[in-house]
């Protein structure tokens, strides 16, 4: 039974990717303790709420990992259709049943526990361009089925997202777009005006709502309005500051009490920043870029062009989102809500994290067919 | 079909060819991402965390942090002088407060705060606000037991100082957030002020703050949040005895303010340091903003004939006189270029000896010259003038000394006698330690110790020489010319029955910043001096500034010195010379401790009757009486010791 999880010959599991991935997992898993104890305390009366709830989602997407394992990566291949199809209909469902929070539709709610079909969205959008790009390779040079026909399948996603509306995660799903046609050789003339085309659009979307054109300028300069826009931005800036060199020390952040709303999600980074200091910072930054370096190793060495792209991009979509959401949390960038892979509090986002380690761990064993 | 199509699918059959800069460049993009992150973590947590503090700092101090728990400071014997007392803090819980318009008008009434204010907070819809900071203990007390639904009291540190008024410039004082803002509490804010204190507030369903657990704030375990102590060299009792003859001695010369500072001179702890008028740090804000200063350090005033010891010094340690060198004092007056200097009595030959015994204007020069102005200049320097001594307190005053460059022959011959030069009553204890002690100039403190909460010692000041400034000999010297002032020159006024003193008077101008010139009718009248000269246990400065009765040093400042190290002495259990023991004069003993009047009765063998605690306020007999054989002392103590 255990034998679909043997390496093929000269073949390995990446040790790179593996201890990255339990680091940044751990990590994740102590400072979701850290940083929700007392919201947990407070609004469920058990300070382990969420810590809970945080380990069942780990084992979900440990299983979810084993189960992409078991299955030789080249079968997903016949998925991809069905799979695309499952999207869009989420993708929808979530536009008509989804959670109103705040004005926004992100959630689906299945009583126990709610799910966010955008963050799996991303990844089937992955799994179709490293299809269709390994598939269409010939043709790739051509306007319609190089470049159009990507633009139009992922721009149905992008769309849908938009709606919801998740600027974050359409932004994302933009960049990984642009990289993976990048890497999948779509001519550079049609992709350079793509990039400002999106650009465009995004300023307009931008300019549209006036929440996130307030993001916008409480971000150019947060301390203006310290009590305004610009609060996230200025208590995440106190946290980091806070921290210092060393950091406060592992649960004794003053931030995440009172002043820094959705410490265990969004800005968890902050709370690393003040809890673990500037050395936490750099140690979270550097898994990362193992994680990254790793994976792109692997998937340079894929048997074939499928599981270079597949890999390629589920580690883009990783390390991209957690790039951002850090950006976001020192300032670099507008807030958007976007959750640090593998870290946050957030289960879809654990559980896609973790599969797409599967994913990336299963090219890395396999061997030429 | 183009080669670069063929290429294509020859590596899809193989699979060797992959995209593999592409992929390097998006790695490239997003390793810099990463990078710009750490570059602005970087930024915000280490090299300009400020700013963020600034903000932090108001947050932390608007409602959800209680005050801090700041060290204790204590004098050389373990007497507190600045402590914290818990007071109650009144805060409300708005939700839970049935009767808003009601509760604020007793909460008005009985805190005399504004209704209307009172009335805004208890309506608002959070569910934690302040009502009233440190309140009242008896309107706390009042307002407890008539248990109102929706009030809350917690304890907090309120900081106190249980001497009052006693060096209130050197300890300073904190404001409304308990953070010091002035003096010791200043200085040593970071080591005092302790951990934050955090209230524990949650945020309930709608993000409003409430607090969680009353118990818990209760339970603060004070050691992990308490600042660190500080253990002072000064000795209070010595600093009451200082401030209270000080007080007495400018009231009765009509003086506008004065300055008094003990130095113990072997080892430069300083043992008392006094500012009048005085300020109550409980209450400073009472008190204008000008008595606020701690003047022995911060005032730089003209010396006066108080400068000619050091200049008699610096001339014999030269080798250029001795003490019986003669000068021609040119009958009281002398040409200098455009300048004549004047002596106030005419004299003809006087030693060195006899030019600082009569404090000759003109002598002083002529040494001064004999010098010459390099020379005098690095001696000043080496005794510490013009310089900060690096005691500890913020706001020490450098003092004013021009490099040689810019003497002139009048500049020398002014600065031989104390003028057109500047220094402060700690540069003058300081130097003067150096000729008391044989000729180290000690690197003066007043800050004993830090210790942490658990007790243990974080730091720990030292003795430390700074630089021998003149040799025993010459220390020597200087001892008995400064001797002679007092027993036959301008200091006869403070003289101290079975006690060797040795001093020097001045009186000098107060500049006009106005004319450029000098006031005519104000002065600033000092002594410095020590005692006993054999073995010096202290060594003072008094400065008085325009005293209107009297205006000469030796007369204002000399009776208060006498006064002050009379006492002194007696309280360090200092035995005066054997002649004197036998009549047994009756010692004032106002101010003093039970256990000195224990330690003064059992060695001199006087017998006496102590009633009631605290500090000597009445006595019997009086003060210069004889003690007859026999004899019982009555002596009565008071809690409060009044200045």
């Amino acid at each position: 039974m255990l034998k679909i999880f043997e390496p093929a010959k000269g073949r390995n599991y990446d040790i790179g990717v593996i201890l990255s991935a339990v680091f940044l997992t751990a990590v994740g898993v102590l400072m979701v303790y850290s940083t929700s104890s007392v919201y947990s305390m407070e609004n469920f009366g058990d300070p382990n709420y969420y810590l809970k709830r945080h380990a069942m989602y780990l084992a979900l997407g440990l299983i979810s990992m084993l189960a992409v394992l078991s299955i030789d990566y080249r079968v997903y291949r016949k998925l991809v259709y069905p799979a695309y199809i499952v999207g869009i209909a989420l993708l929808v469902a979530v536009l008509i049943i989804g959670k109103d929070v705040g004005g926004a539709r992100r959630w689906i709610d299945l009583g126990a526990f709610s799910f966010q079909p955008s963050e799996i969205a991303k990844y089937i959008l992955v799994l179709y361009l490293a299809h269709s790009l390994t598939k269409k390779r010939d043709k790739v040079d051509s306007f319609v089925v190089g470049f159009a026909s990507h633009i139009m399948v992922a721009g149905m996603y992008v769309i849908l997202v938009l709606l919801e509306p998740d600027f974050g995660t359409a932004t994302t799903m933009i960049a990984v777009l642009f990289a993976m046609m990048f890497i999948g050789e779509v001519r550079i003339r049609y992709l350079v005006p793509l990039g400002l085309i999106s650009v465009a659009l995004l300023c307009l979307a931008v300019l549209t709502k006036g929440y996130r054109m307030r993001r916008i300028t409480a971000y150019l300069d947060p301390w203006q309005d310290p009590l305004g826009a610009g609060y996230q931005s200025i208590q995440s800036f106190i946290a980091f500051a806070l921290g210092g060199v060393y950091g406060t020390g592992l649960g004794d952040s003053s931030q995440k009490l009172f002043f820094l709303p959705q410490a265990h999600t969004d800005f968890i980074f902050s709370i690393i920043g003040e809890e673990l200091g500037f050395i936490g910072v750099v140690l979270v930054i550097l898994g990362f870029i193992v994680l990254l370096v790793r994976s792109l190793r692997v998937s340079l060495r894929a048997p074939d062009l499928f599981g270079c792209y597949l890999v390629f991009g589920c580690v883009v979509l990783i390390a991209l989102q957690a790039g951002m959401n850090m950006a976001v949390a020192v300032g670099l960038f507008p807030t958007k809500g976007l959750t640090l892979p593998f870290i946050s509090y957030g289960g879809t986002s654990l559980i896609t994290s973790l599969t797409a380690v599967g994913v990336i761990l299963n090219v890395s064993r396999s061997g030429i067919k | 079909m183009k080669p670069k199509r063929s290429v294509k699918r020859m590596s899809l059959a193989r699979d060797l060819d992959k995209p593999r800069w592409r992929v390097f460049i998006i790695a490239a993009l997003i390793i810099a991402l990463f990078a710009m992150v750490s570059v602005k973590a970087l930024e915000l947590q280490v090299l300009d965390r400020e700013r963020a503090f600034k903000i932090a700092r108001k947050q932390h101090h608007g409602t959800s942090t209680l005050l801090p728990r700041r060290g204790t400071i204590y004098d050389r014997n373990g007497r507190e002088l600045a402590i914290n007392v818990d007071v109650k803090s009144i805060y409300a819980n708005p939700k839970k407060v049935k009767d808003p318009n009601q509760t604020a008008k007793l909460l008005s009434e009985k805190l005399s705060l504004p209704e209307k204010k009172i009335q805004k907070r208890v309506a608002s819809n959070k569910s934690f606000v302040w009502i009233k900071r440190l309140a009242d203990s008896k309107a706390a007390e009042e307002l407890q037991s008539s248990d109102i639904e929706g009030l809350g009291f917690i304890p907090e540190p309120k900081r106190v100082y249980p001497n009052g008024s006693l060096m209130g410039q050197v300890i300073g004082f904190t404001d409304v957030d308990s953070i010091g803002i002035e003096g010791i509490e200043y200085h040593y804010d970071g080591l005092l002020i302790g951990k934050t204190r955090k209230l524990t507030l949650k945020r309930d369903a709608r993000g409003h703050k409430i607090l969680s657990d009353l118990s818990e704030i209760h339970d603060i375990d004070k050691d992990k949040t308490s600042g660190q102590d500080i253990v002072l060299t000064i000795d209070s009792q010595i600093q009451h005895i200082v401030e209270r003859q000080l007080k007495e001695g400018i009231e009765e010369m009509g003086g506008e303010k004065g300055m008094a500072i003990v130095m113990k001179p072997e080892t430069g702890e300083i043992l008392a340091m006094a500012s009048y008028p005085f300020v109550d740090p409980n209450d400073f804000s009472k008190f204008p903003q000008q008595n606020r200063r701690n003047l022995p350090i911060w005032y730089a005033h003209e010396p006066g004939s108080t400068m000619k010891v050091f200049l008699a010094a610096s001339a014999i340690e030269d080798k250029k006189v001795n003490p019986n060198s003669k000068f021609n004092c040119e009958n009281g007056r002398r040409k200098i270029g455009s300048a004549v200097i004047k002596d106030i009595k005419p004299r003809g030959t006087l030693t060195v000896t006899e030019i600082v015994q009569y404090s000759s204007n003109i002598g002083a020069s002529k040494i001064g010259e004999l010098m010459g102005r390099d020379k005098y200049y690095t001696y000043l320097k080496k005794f510490g003038f013009g310089e900060k001594t690096g005691i500890g307190l913020p706001g020490e005053s450098r003092g004013q000394l021009a490099g040689p460059r810019k003497w002139g022959a009048i500049e020398l011959a002014t600065i031989s006698f104390g003028q057109g030069v500047s220094v402060t009553s700690l540069q003058l204890v300081t130097a003067l330690s150096a000729i008391a002690n044989g000729g180290y100039l000690m690197k003066p403190y007043v800050i004993e110790k830090i210790v942490d909460p658990e007790g243990n010692i974080v730091e720990e000041n030292k003795p430390e020489v700074i630089t021998r400034v003149i040799s025993y000999d010459t220390s020597h010297q200087m001892k008995q010319i400064m001797q002679n002032v007092v027993e036959n020159g301008t200091g006869k006024k403070a003289q101290i029955p079975g006690f060797s003193v040795a001093g020097k008077t001045g009186t000098a101008q107060i500049p006009d910043p106005k004319s450029g010139g000098y006031h005519p009718d104000r002065y600033i009248a000092s002594f410095i001096g020590f005692t006993p000269v054999e073995d010096p246990e202290i060594v003072m400065a008094v400065v008085v500034e325009a005293p209107r009765k009297k205006t000469h040093g030796g007369s204002v400042a000399g009776p208060i010195f006498k006064q002050i190290a009379e006492k002194v002495l007696f309280h360090m259990g200092a035995s005066p010379n054997k002649e004197l023991v036998g009549m047994k004069v009756m010692p004032d003993l106002s101010g003093m401790s039970v256990r000195d009047i224990l330690i003064w009765s059992e060695t001199e063998g006087v017998k006496v009757e102590v009633k009631g605690s605290g500090y000597v306020a009445n006595q019997k007999p009086e003060p210069g009486d004889l003690i007859k054989e026999g004899m019982v002392c009555s002596i009565e103590l008071k809690q409060k010791y009044d200045l």
